[in-house]
């Protein structure tokens, strides 16, 4: 399972990949969890977040998306701020650069709970790479409770900021977390995993090759013993 | 007298970072302990269901309990009736005693029966929190008491929330406990191999003959291994070295 990140900068590669984005968050959303008011009568959910300030990391295996996280840059849109204000009782959100929201948490269905799994880990492994890539210092996220002590058991520091709210079916709260150095060294132990999981391809240029090419380049490497960082490669 | 609302989220936060900083079990313990007793709360346990289809068991796994209670309970065999435990195995929301009514639709006369028999031992008023668990296992933590608050939305609330941080802070406590004993009882090549033949029930005298060891030479390695594991028998060490995964193929 390796993970793609989609930027603004080179989402004219991923038309066919985003499009099945979509359509898993309409799945997983609204047919799964029952969040009637996000339905789309084309089956793709997406909403005033999809804008180009948006990264997308997406879980691939086969060729196709597995599941897919959605990042936003606080300093430009933030979910926690602009749609639930009233939820943060604890001071104040962080916001600016080195903040970014986890938003659209998308592992994947449990009619597949094997692939959900470890799209899991690598949507998390990825989210702390490319928390490394762009100087990422705070995480945030407005999440059910039940994630907020997965997040405890991985050895992140959640603090919640505010006390839990109900959420449609469930309860939800706020949370922040420090992306502490080593963070990422300690998924990975815990993960049982030794190499990078993540890439970034490179904005479209003149020789450009589609992402199914590189999918298949990619699992023609055994995981264990890929000599390089893969995004160093693509980038070199 | 209760603390005033604001008072109750401040102090729910100020309790998570300090667990947040807590070495051990006990230090956790102490942490919510303090925390938790002004909102009347003398019970808080984390529990996990054994069995869950035939023989329903709760075990507790950490935490203070009720003896007089949990005695009762096991000997009574509640589990097997108690609506709590079934909102445990079937949802993912927190659920106060006092809307287990509303919630359910009305109970069984047998549920009823185990609700009346714990307000008997004092306990009027509960709060189970499922824990859905990064390996995708199910627990919960219970909170209990005589006069536990849960009137206020800001209690209930803060409640819920100190439940998650203890149980998964308990939860990650415990795992690297066990990770400290596994590091600690570092077996040789050899005391592995006696214990999994051990474990597959081949005497001494068998084992030595697989190992071209002598029978003395197996028992002097066996011994060996009980003492690092802390344990007296032989199927002690091994059920010990099982519960570390000291036995898994991989390890060396």
């Amino acid at each position: 399972m390796k993970v793609h990140i989609v930027t603004a900068a080179n989402r004219d590669r991923y038309g066919r990949e985003l499009e099945q984005m979509h359509r898993q968050r309409h799945e997983v959303f609204v047919g799964g969890l029952g969040w009637t008011e996000l339905a789309q009568r084309d089956g793709l959910e997406r909403d005033q977040f999809d804008d180009g300030s948006a990264a997308y990391l997406l879980a691939m295996e086969n060729g196709d998306v597995q599941g897919s996280l959605r990042l936003l840059p606080t300093w430009r849109r933030c979910m926690l701020t602009e749609c639930w204000p009233q939820s943060v009782t604890r001071g104040e959100a962080p916001r600016g650069p080195g903040v970014w929201e986890w938003t659209r948490w998308c592992p994947g269905t449990l009619a597949r709970p094997k692939t959900l799994v470890r799209a899991r880990r690598a949507l998390i492994l990825a989210a702390l790479e490319f928390a490394r890539s762009r100087l990422i210092e705070t995480y945030l996220t407005f999440c059910d409770t039940k994630f907020v002590g997965q997040l405890v058991e991985l050895g992140w520091n959640p603090k919640p900021l505010g006390l839990p709210e109900p959420y449609r079916q469930g309860q939800a709260v706020g949370v922040v977390w420090p992306v502490e150095d080593g963070l990422l060294e300690r998924t990975r132990a815990l993960f049982k995993v030794r190499d990078p999981v993540s890439l970034e391809a490179p904005a479209r240029g003149r020789i450009s090759v589609p992402v199914w090419v590189l999918e298949q380049l990619l699992e023609a490497q055994p995981e264990s013993e890929s000599p390089a960082p893969i995004a160093t490669q693509l980038a070199a | 007298m209760l603390p005033p609302e604001q008072d109750i989220a401040r102090k729910a936060f100020d309790t998570i970072s300090e667990a947040q900083e807590a070495k051990s079990i006990p230090e956790l313990e102490a942490v919510f302990a303090e925390s938790l007793a002004p909102l009347g709360v003398d019970v808080f346990v984390g529990v996990q269901i054994a069995d869950p289809l035939r023989d329903r068991q709760v075990e507790v796994t950490f935490g203070r309990t009720h003896e007089a209670w949990y005695s009762h309970y096991q000997a009574e065999g509640h589990a097997a009736r108690d609506p709590v435990v079934r909102e445990m195995l079937r949802s993912t929301e927190p659920l106060f005693w006092s809307d287990l009514p509303a919630r359910r639709g009305g109970l069984k006369p047998e549920e009823a029966r185990v609700m009346e028999e714990a307000r008997s031992f004092g306990l009027h008023e509960g709060l189970m929190t499922p824990l859905h668990h990064v390996d995708g296992s199910v627990s919960a933590v219970l909170l209990m008491g005589e006069r536990m608050a849960s009137d206020a939305p800001d209690t209930r609330a803060a409640l819920h929330l100190l439940s998650i941080y203890y149980g998964s802070l308990a939860r990650k406590l415990r795992q690297s406990e066990h990770e400290a004993a596994r590091q600690t009882a570092k077996l040789s090549t050899r005391q592995v191999e006696c214990l999994r033949w051990a474990r597959e029930g081949k005497s001494s005298y068998v084992i030595g003959q697989i190992l071209s060891l002598s029978a003395r030479t197996v028992d002097e390695h066996l011994a060996t291994a009980c003492k690092k594991l802390g344990v007296h028998t032989r199927m002690q060490a091994v059920a010990q070295a099982l519960l570390l995964g000291l036995l898994e193929r991989t390890t060396p």
